[in-house]
């Protein structure tokens, strides 16, 4: 998978868990300042990644640095995605 | 008992209780419930039970630290860090919230903190069991004895609804003799003591707000015993005090309304 | 409150801890179903609170009997002075019955004691009775034969408004209990107590009413007292917070020691945190269940340094540390 459509993923289960639609997403959008994303949020949005995507997050694995930013959560993914062979 | 005085004394006191039936609120009513409960378990019909409400638009109040805020305030900030204990036995109006600790935040509390539960009206006596070891040595302390129920059973109690603030010191106004249940060992006690002004009541309040009334109208006279009583259905306290310096006492009586 | 950690009567010592779980048992899941939870709230407090099973009171069970199974246990047939109960809840369905300090009294056979109820400061209250009953041990005229049980416990499942912390955790039902021997006790003791440190950040104080952003700023403000607590009460001790050999924890979620063990830097395999699924929290009683738990499994070693910590809502953080001594259950 391109790392736009792991984005657009990302933002889709965005609008989904912030329950607004999410535009204008850039690979330095700052997921809690920018976006306003809270904890128990970032752990519902890796739900959400997890059914669209099909990849399996690991909470031992989980760094607090993935929910920095667009681009680090995409890092994760990618490397998730990576362990599943979907890229 | 390691040496206990009372320097100062405030008591806050309800204007108005607001007490509604709790039969009147809507069947849904988180309150209404907890009435019922509370009834179910001392085994009375739910209607004999009300339910106190806040003071309209006070939020503190509706969290339950309007009452203990408003006697800290009137006895005032202490010169120093010290803790405070917190005398209060039974529901609250909102379970949800921390109301020690929003008290100390309100009155801007620096000190340590702990709450003492499970006394119900002893708490204005036999918590001075308490103090005398837990009050660390060399240092003063504050108490805030509560009788403020959120839930009442009209029919038999009659609270006070208020909140006494004492101020404890290693001397002072008043000094705490004894405490404990009803019959203090009498060849512990002064002579003088058998002869001491008996204030008593039903709450853990009563005894304290008589006794702010026979202090403030001269009463009790210096080297004058008081003995205040909590009576109980189930069990009764006490606690002597000595009017050591009694003009001394720095006492307040604020009400808490509107 | 109670002795100045690590100062006064430095090295009371500690029984065994007793803890009652009840017969019953209800899946964390079933109690959020029935609350209105969504799946995807209830999938994060399987996959990432790490939370399966909470304890629940069969059909027929009491809180009293646990409680007071847990402090007979713990009193082994001796007596004493005081009684500190320790709770979180403020409302107890179970306590509101007249004369619950007598029957309490009465059923651990110790109907001539102090009871007092050591509450307010919610999940803390345990860990801040042992350092009431360290007070206790430092009065004038206190004698080596002293005794103060300590017990612990709240029913959460009287009402699930009572037990679940929303998003962070749910709460069961459970007791536990210990006696807090003085310096010069004639009995054994199994833990002996090195220090203890506590904060207090008042702020929270709104606790289950906090808006979401107040509850994401109490998490983060939890996370960094702990780990100052910590430093402070290991400081006391003589210790750095690598030298302790295990974290005995407040047992809300896995979330949190992730966080915490990756902030500051303590290997997760030191926090015990198996009764985690299988028993959730308990209120105050987490960090001493951890601590019997570990000793029943044969974790402890003698001389093992464990600090067990408690985090309570308003926000409260107690952190106490001992040493294991004494003989092997």
């Amino acid at each position: 998978m391109e790392r736009t459509g792991i984005i657009e993923h990302i933002r889709q289960s965005l609008t989904v868990g912030l329950g607004r639609e999410v535009t204008d997403l850039h690979e330095t959008t700052l997921l809690y300042e920018d976006l306003g994303l809270e904890s128990i949020g970032t752990l519902e949005l890796l739900l959400q990644l997890e059914d669209t995507l099909g990849i399996e997050v690991d909470p031992e694995d989980l760094e607090m640095e993935v929910f920095r930013t667009v681009g680090s959560l995409a890092d994760y993914v990618t490397g998730c995605l990576v362990e599943t062979g979907a890229v | 008992m390691t040496d206990l005085y009372i320097d100062a004394l405030a008591i806050a006191v309800r204007a108005q209780p607001r007490l509604q039936p709790s039969a009147g609120l809507p069947v849904r009513d988180e309150r209404r419930r907890m009435a019922a409960m509370i009834a179910r378990n001392r085994g009375i019909p739910a209607e004999r039970m009300s339910v106190r409400q806040p003071l309209p638009g006070n939020l503190a109040d509706a969290e339950d630290y309007a009452i203990t805020s408003r006697a800290l305030d009137a006895l005032g900030r202490p010169d120093h860090d010290q803790p405070l204990f917190l005398v209060r036995s039974g529901p609250v109006t909102d379970p949800m919230t921390a109301p020690l600790a929003a008290t100390l935040h309100a009155v801007g509390w620096t000190g340590d903190d702990m709450g003492v539960s499970h006394l119900e009206e002893q708490g204005g006596t036999q918590v001075f069991s308490l103090l005398g070891w837990a009050v660390p040595e060399n240092r003063r302390a504050t108490v805030v004895i509560v009788d403020d129920p959120a839930y009442v059973d009209e029919q038999t109690e009659k609270p006070t609804f208020a909140a006494v603030a004492l101020r404890l010191a290693r001397t002072g106004a008043l000094r705490v003799v004894a405490s404990g249940e009803v019959d203090l060992e009498a060849r512990a006690l002064p002579r003088a003591a058998r002869h001491a002004h008996a204030l008593s009541g039903p709450g853990a309040c009563d005894a304290w707000l008589d006794l702010h009334a026979a202090l403030s109208s001269g009463t009790v006279s210096r080297g004058e015993f008081v003995l205040l009583r909590t009576i109980g259905d189930e069990c009764q306290g006490s606690l002597l005090l000595e009017a050591v310096r009694p003009q001394e006492l720095i006492m307040t009586r604020v009400p808490l309304e509107d | 409150m109670g002795a100045p950690p690590g100062t006064l009567c430095a090295d009371v010592g500690l029984s065994r801890v007793s803890v009652q779980f009840p017969r019953g048992n209800e899946s964390v899941d079933r109690v959020l179903e029935r609350a209105g939870y969504s799946a995807f709230e209830r999938r994060v407090f399987a996959k990432f609170h790490g939370l399966r099973d909470t304890p629940t009171l069969a059909p027929g069970e009491r809180m009293e009997d646990l409680l007071v199974g847990a402090g007979r246990e713990a009193l082994a047939g001796c007596g004493a002075d005081v009684v500190l109960y320790a709770h979180s809840q403020v409302v107890q369905e179970f306590a509101i019955r007249p004369g619950f300090a007598r029957r309490m009294l009465d059923g651990l056979g110790v109907p001539g004691a102090e009871f007092y109820g050591i509450s307010h400061i919610n999940c803390v209250s345990m860990l801040r009775a042992v350092e009431v009953a360290r007070r206790y041990h430092a009065r004038p005229g206190a004698g080596p034969g002293d005794r103060v049980l300590v017990l612990g416990g709240d029913q959460g499942s009287y009402d699930d408004s009572a037990r679940i912390i929303p998003g962070v955790t749910v709460a069961g039902d459970a007791a536990a209990a210990v006696v807090v021997h003085p310096p010069r006790s004639q009995e054994s003791s199994r833990y002996r107590y090195l220090s203890g440190g506590a904060v207090r950040d008042d702020r929270f104080h709104r606790v289950l009413r906090m808006t979401q952003e107040e509850l994401t700023r109490y998490a983060k403000a939890c996370l960094g007292y702990v780990a100052t607590v910590l430093h402070e009460a290991a400081g006391r001790a003589g210790l750095r917070v690598t030298d302790l050999d295990w974290i005995m924890p407040d047992l809300t979620s896995a979330t949190f020691w992730r966080d915490f063990c990756r902030a500051a830097g303590v290997e997760r395999d030191r926090v015990c945190l198996d009764l985690l699924p299988v028993r959730g929290h308990n209120f105050g009683i987490d960090a001493m269940s951890a601590l019997w738990h570990a000793d029943l499994t044969g974790r402890l070693r003698h001389g093992d340094r464990c600090a067990l910590i408690a985090v309570g809502a308003g926000a409260y953080v107690q952190v106490v540390v001992v040493e294991v001594v004494g003989e092997q259950p």
